[in-house]
């Protein structure tokens, strides 16, 4: 007598279980997420909804706000001084990324090279982006003082005077923003760098010098390609951060001489508490959002192109 | 993982959520006793003692009553303040100055208390005098009470530095022509010292410059219509194209140009300026009658004389009437805040004040010669200013059109981005701007 061979059924993996249950599956996630959500939408989303309907309004920031449609916007794109703080911030955002990019990509090209002391320069390097904003505004705009600054008495003592009024001359006071943005930024910068070129395998530099590449040759065959993605993030991160940057350009020069350090955030704050401008004010926070959406976007999809193989 | 874990886990997940919540609003909720109340007052740090002598007097006064002193600086009080006074959690008296844009948004929104009655009951009307009491009115209510009086744009000056640099300071405190200042300073730069120290990223010593210049230079109609057209109401009939701004504007161009400040000075702080003089790097600074009392510690002799006019007339100190307080309409204890004001404003108080502080009293019924602390050098500026004085255009329009906007414009004048003329035209547009917005 024979008998049918017994199937041996697995049991239902979870995997199975949630193709036959999509519902149940869905409203777990949901539930499990909705906290997330409801902290992003009342921190989040309400603020965005509240600015974009006072950059529909009159308001002083006190009281009703009046309705005028899109009056501030059709008033902004006549405002030559709200176009210079837009053109600044661009420069100051792609002059510090561009700025702190290099440098964070130099400097970590060498501690991941086995420069000598490496061990101490990822901690120095590091330093100043853990310095507060406030006080490396206070900190620089001193510094760069004429005769009684540092910077001015170093340059006097290598003869090149030590009068320079670095803030206080319009063609130089945002280059003197830029820089210390780059003094700051360089260090954050450096460690996420370091870390992506550190994930680079040994043997493909192994490989490349059997082939006759020199250091050179395969930092910029190899390891650029390699860590393209990371140093786009950087880029990008650290643009949108300097377009923002309220802190150091208010700290060191309060937008001036006159509006040549006045950048984005800084027409706003203006518009907003020295004017009792809110419409204004949020009308161009409104259009800076949306620059740096844009910017974001184009900067998500370029970063996530993947990397040359060598 | 069982079906009993799986509750366990659930109900210690609801018991930890409820705890926290439990934590949160004990966290939240007042534990102060029903009988003690809170008395919230702004406080700039410079005043602070004399807040705090008033501050007893009336703790004494009400049992169980404590005022918590809040310090704000210049900053906020001409900003971020309209909304700290506006807030459902204001304090109980706020500094609103006069001639800033809070004072202006804060009254259009009705967020501040009128004040008839402590003015009644401390005699304000006749101890602030006709002009002054006028300028701390809305449409005819009093809705401000001031802390001190304050006069500015006084220059002081190193007579060390003077002396060496070979320069007769002038007997009568005024210089007497630009020409005289040109020599002044290129004495003093010969001896090694900076001229005038000036804090043009102070956002408001450029402004007080034009104040001077203002009030020596135009014609008197035209200073008045710049002093009241902005009001309400009210038609401008003197451009700020005219020559009767612009030449103000000039005189300071033509200052930067013959090296009165020192290098740099555009982006210098008042801090900074001040350094400048106290260090001795600057031979002089400029101030006002609360100078002395930051700078009782300097080892060098110093003191004041005034800067000439455009057309070598003469200028004088500048009056402010603008340090003041108010009680927002969401004042928890506006009883109390009142008597607070009341309190502030009595001869007792004031006289402390100015010993104490170095501000010059609020009201006429003490006199700064009644206070020897504060020194010689005020009591020759007050009795200077009992007879010339004159009004900041500053200090009475409201910021976005006055301090803060004409600073800035003199920033740009004296760093080389825009003309005289170019100045004017900015601050003609921005005053038709207001008048737009407000009538």
């Amino acid at each position: 007598m024979t008998h049918a061979p017994i199937e041996l059924v697995a049991p239902q993996s979870a995997a199975i279980r949630r193709r036959t249950h999509p519902g149940r599956d869905s409203r777990s996630v949901l539930l499990l997420l909705s906290p997330a959500i409801a902290i992003l939408g009342i921190f989040f989303g309400v603020p965005i909804i509240d600015l974009v309907v006072t950059s529909l309004s009159s308001w002083s920031g006190v009281g009703d706000r009046t309705f005028v449609g899109a009056t501030n916007y059709v008033n902004l794109l006549g405002d030559s001084t709200a176009w210079s703080a837009l053109t600044r911030s661009v420069t100051l955002g792609l002059g510090t990324a561009i700025g702190i990019s290099i440098i964070a990509t130099l400097l970590a090209a060498l501690v991941s090279g086995g420069i000598a002391g490496s061990n101490i320069y990822r901690i120095v390097w590091f330093l100043p982006a853990i310095a507060p904003p406030s006080a490396v505004a206070v900190f620089w705009a001193l510094s760069v003082q004429p005769k009684s600054g540092v910077v001015n008495a170093v340059l006097g003592a290598v003869g090149l005077g030590d009068d320079h009024a670095w803030l206080a001359d319009p063609s130089t006071a945002l280059g003197v923003v830029i820089a210390v943005a780059m003094w700051q930024g360089a260090g954050f910068a450096f460690l996420i760098i370091l870390g992506a070129m550190e994930e680079v395998p040994v043997s493909t530099y192994e490989a490349a010098a059997i082939d006759g590449a020199g250091p050179i040759r395969q930092f910029f065959s190899i390891t650029l390609p390699l860590v393209r993605p990371v140093l786009a993030m950087i880029l990008l991160l650290e643009s949108i951060w300097a377009f923002n940057g309220f802190t150091l350009a208010w700290g060191m020069t309060q937008g001036g001489p006159g509006d040549a350090t006045t950048i984005l955030p800084v027409q706003v704050y203006k518009d907003a508490f020295q004017s009792g401008n809110f419409g204004t004010a949020a009308a161009i926070s409104v259009v800076g959002g949306v620059i740096l959406l844009a910017v974001g976007f184009v900067g998500h999809w370029l970063g996530s192109r993947t990397a040359v193989d060598a | 993982m069982n079906h009993s874990s799986l509750t366990r886990r659930r109900i210690l997940f609801i018991a930890a959520l409820a705890s926290a919540a439990t934590l949160v609003l004990a966290g939240c909720t007042s534990s102060k006793s029903t009988t003690d109340t809170n008395l919230t007052v702004q406080a700039q740090a410079a005043q602070l003692p004399a807040f705090q002598y008033a501050a007893k007097l009336l703790e004494k006064k009400h049992p169980g009553l404590k005022v918590k002193l809040q310090t704000v600086t210049e900053q906020q009080e001409t900003t971020t303040n309209t909304q700290i006074l506006a807030s459902s959690n204001a304090p109980d008296v706020g500094i609103v100055k006069n001639n800033a844009q809070p004072y202006f948004d804060l009254m259009k929104a009705k967020k501040l208390i009128p004040l008839n009655d402590v003015w009644k009951s401390a005699n304000l009307e006749s101890r602030y005098g006709n002009t002054v009491a006028t300028s701390l009115k809305w449409n005819g209510t009093p809705y401000l009470t001031m802390f001190d009086t304050t006069y500015y744009n006084v220059v002081f000056y190193n007579k060390t530095a003077f002396a060496k640099a070979g320069v007769t300071a002038p007997a009568d405190h005024q210089i007497a022509s630009n020409d005289d200042l040109y020599s002044m300073v290129a004495k003093l730069k010969t001896a090694g010292y900076d001229g005038l120290a000036v804090g043009g990223n102070a956002g408001y010593q450029l402004g007080w410059l034009v104040d001077a210049q203002l009030q020596a230079n135009a014609p008197k109609a035209a200073f008045q219509d710049f002093l009241t057209s902005w009001q309400a109401g009210n038609r401008q009939k003197v451009k700020y194209t005219s020559s009767a701004f612009t030449d103000s504007l000039a005189q300071l161009s033509d200052w930067n140009k013959h090296g009165v400040f020192p290098a740099g000075f555009v982006a210098a702080s008042g801090d900074q300026a001040q350094a400048q003089f106290t260090s001795g790097t600057a031979a002089m600074m400029i101030g006002g009658n609360w100078i002395p009392s930051v700078i009782k510690t300097q080892k060098f002799d110093y003191d004041w004389l005034l800067l000439p006019g455009a057309k070598d007339t003469p200028t004088v100190p500048s009056l402010y009437a603008g340090d003041t307080l108010a009680i927002p309409t969401a004042s928890k204890n506006q009883g109390l805040a009142k008597e607070f004001l009341e309190t502030y404003q009595s001869d007792d108080v004031q006289k402390y004040a100015a010993g104490k502080v170095g501000s010059l009293p609020a009201v006429s019924t003490v006199k700064a010669a009644d206070v020897p602390g504060l020194g010689p050098i005020v009591q020759d500026i007050v009795g200077y200013a009992s007879k010339k004085v004159g009004i900041g255009w500053t200090s009475t329009l409201p910021g976005s059109l006055g301090q803060a906007f004409v600073d800035a414009e003199a920033q740009k004048l004296l760093s080389g981005q825009v003309t005289v003329e170019q100045a004017g035209k900015d601050q003609q547009q921005q005053f038709e701007t207001y008048k737009s917005q407000n009538g």
